[in-house]
C-alpha cells in the first residue's frame, strides 16, 4: 500500500515538473531568441571590423576572415528569421481573419528564407577549404541580392506588425493606469481631500489628451498597414513611415506618464 | 439605503405610545428600587466603553488607510517608472533596423575588394546616421532625467 502511495506521489511530481518545465520553456523561448539575435549582431560586427583591418593591412588572413564574416552574416540572418517566426507565432490572439491569413503566409515565407539561409550555410561549411576569394565574393553578392529581393520586405512587414501590437499593449497599459488614477481621485474627492476644481483633475484631463493622441497614431498606423497589406488600397512600394508613427506615439505616452508623476508629487504633498 | 417599507415601519413605530397607567406604575417600580453596587464587575462598563472607543479609532484608522493607500498605489512613482520603462522603447524600434544594416554591411565587406569604410559616400551616410542617433539619445536621456528629477 505504501509502495503504491509512493508511486502515485512520484508520478504526480513527474507530471508537475514536466508541466512547469514546458510552461517556463514556452515563456523563455521568445526572450532566448532575442538574446541569440543580439549575440549574433555583436559577433557579426566584430567579424566585420576584423575583416576591414585585414583588408587595410592587406593581410594574408583576408580570405579566411571573408568566409568567417559571411558565415556570421548567415547566422545573424537565421537568428533574425527565427526570432521573427517565434514572435509571430506568439501573436495567437489575432481575431481578424485577414490578419490570420497574412500571418500564415508570412510564416511560409520565413520558413522558405530559413531553408535558403541554411543551404548557403551548409555550402560554405562543406566547401570552406575549396572556396577562393572570387567564389566567396560571388556567393556573398548572390546571398545579398536574393535576401534583399525576397526576404527584406516581409521582414520589415513582420517587424512593423509586431511593433504595432507592442505599441497597442503600451496604450492599453497606459489607459488602465489612467483608469486607476481616476478612481483614486474620485475616492479623494469623496473623502474631501480634493474638490472638483482641483488641479489634479485638470492634469488627468491633460494626460488623457496625450494618450488619445498616441492612440490615434497607432490606430492610423494599423489602418495603413491593413490597407496596404490586406485591402491593397495603398501601393505596396509606398513607405508608410510606421516607425515614425510609433516613435511619436511612444513620446505621447511618455508625456502622459510625465503628467502622472507630477500628479503623484501633488497627491503626496496633499496626504502629508 | 433603507427601502420604503422599512421607513414606513419606523414611522409607525414612532407614533406608538404607552398607556398612561402603565407608564406611571412602571416609573414607580423603577424609582422604588435601591441602587445595587456590584463591586466585582463595576469596571466592566468602562472596559466595554474603552474597547468600543479603541475599535472606533482602529476602524477609522483602517478606513483612512484603505482610502489613502489606493490613491498612492495608482500614483506610485516606482510603479510608474517601471511601467514606462517596460513599454515599447525607441531602441526596440531602431534595433530591428540595425540588424539589416549589420547584415548588409557584412555582405558588402565580404563581396567587395576594398574597405568600404574609406568610401566617402559611406562615411557621409554613417556620419548622418550617428548624428541622428545622438539626437535621439539626447532626447531620451533628457526624458529619463526628467523622470528622476520629478
Amino acid at each position: 500500500m505504501k509502495n503504491k502511495d509512493k508511486k502515485q506521489r512520484f508520478a504526480v511530481k513527474i507530471i508537475l515538473i514536466t508541466f512547469l518545465t514546458i510552461f517556463s520553456f514556452s515563456i523563455n523561448v521568445a526572450s532566448a531568441q532575442t538574446e541569440e539575435v543580439k549575440k549574433a549582431v555583436e559577433e557579426t560586427r566584430e567579424s566585420v571590423n576584423e575583416l576591414i583591418e585585414a583588408k587595410d593591412e592587406e593581410s594574408p588572413l583576408d580570405l579566411g576572415l571573408r568566409i568567417e564574416t559571411f558565415k556570421k552574416a548567415i547566422n545573424l540572418s537565421i537568428a533574425e528569421a527565427k526570432d521573427l517566426k517565434v514572435k509571430l507565432i506568439a501573436e495567437d490572439d489575432i481575431e481578424n481573419e485577414d490578419f490570420i491569413i497574412w500571418r500564415e503566409e508570412s510564416l511560409v515565407i520565413i520558413n522558405n528564407s530559413l531553408d535558403y539561409y541554411e543551404k548557403f550555410k551548409e555550402y560554405t561549411e562543406v566547401n570552406k577549404n575549396r572556396i577562393n576569394e572570387d567564389v566567396i565574393k560571388d556567393i556573398a553578392l548572390q546571398f545579398k541580392e536574393e535576401r534583399e529581393e525576397k526576404f527584406i520586405k516581409i521582414n520589415k512587414e513582420i517587424r512593423n506588425f509586431l511593433l504595432i501590437q507592442k505599441a497597442k499593449e503600451t496604450i492599453d497599459i497606459t489607459n488602465k493606469r489612467w483608469g486607476r488614477i481616476e478612481t483614486d481621485l474620485e475616492n479623494l474627492e469623496e473623502a474631501e481631500f480634493i474638490d472638483e476644481n482641483s488641479d489634479l483633475w485638470s492634469l488627468l484631463d491633460q494626460s488623457k489628451v496625450f494618450i488619445e493622441k498616441g492612440d490615434k497614431l497607432i490606430v492610423e498606423a494599423e489602418e495603413n498597414f491593413y490597407n496596404q497589406k490586406i485591402r491593397k488600397t495603398i501601393p505596396d512600394n509606398l513607405d508608410l513611415s510606421i516607425k515614425d508613427d510609433l516613435i511619436a506615439s511612444l513620446n505621447e505616452m511618455r508625456s502622459a506618464y510625465q503628467v502622472f508623476i507630477e500628479m503623484s508629487n501633488m497627491v503626496r504633498d496633499l496626504l502629508k | 439605503m433603507m427601502d420604503k417599507e422599512t421607513l414606513k415601519q419606523f414611522k409607525i413605530l414612532k407614533v406608538i405610545k404607552p398607556d398612561e397607567d402603565f407608564k406611571q406604575s412602571t416609573r414607580n417600580i423603577i424609582l422604588a428600587q435601591k441602587p445595587v453596587e456590584n463591586r466585582g464587575f463595576s469596571f466592566l462598563p468602562k472596559v466595554i466603553a474603552f474597547t468600543a472607543a479603541l475599535s472606533v479609532i482602529l476602524v477609522g484608522f483602517i478606513g483612512f488607510n484603505s482610502l489613502s493607500n489606493p490613491s498612492l498605489a495608482s500614483l506610485d512613482q516606482e510603479e510608474l517608472n517601471n511601467e514606462i520603462m517596460q513599454s515599447l522603447q525607441i531602441e526596440e524600434i531602431e534595433y530591428r533596423q540595425n540588424i539589416n544594416e549589420t547584415i548588409a554591411s557584412a555582405l558588402s565587406e565580404v563581396s567587395s575588394s576594398r574597405s568600404n569604410h574609406l568610401d566617402p559616400s559611406i562615411l557621409e551616410s554613417e556620419n548622418t546616421f550617428i548624428q541622428n542617433k545622438q539626437i535621439n539619445r539626447d532626447e531620451e536621456v533628457g526624458e529619463l532625467l526628467n523622470q528622476i528629477i520629478f
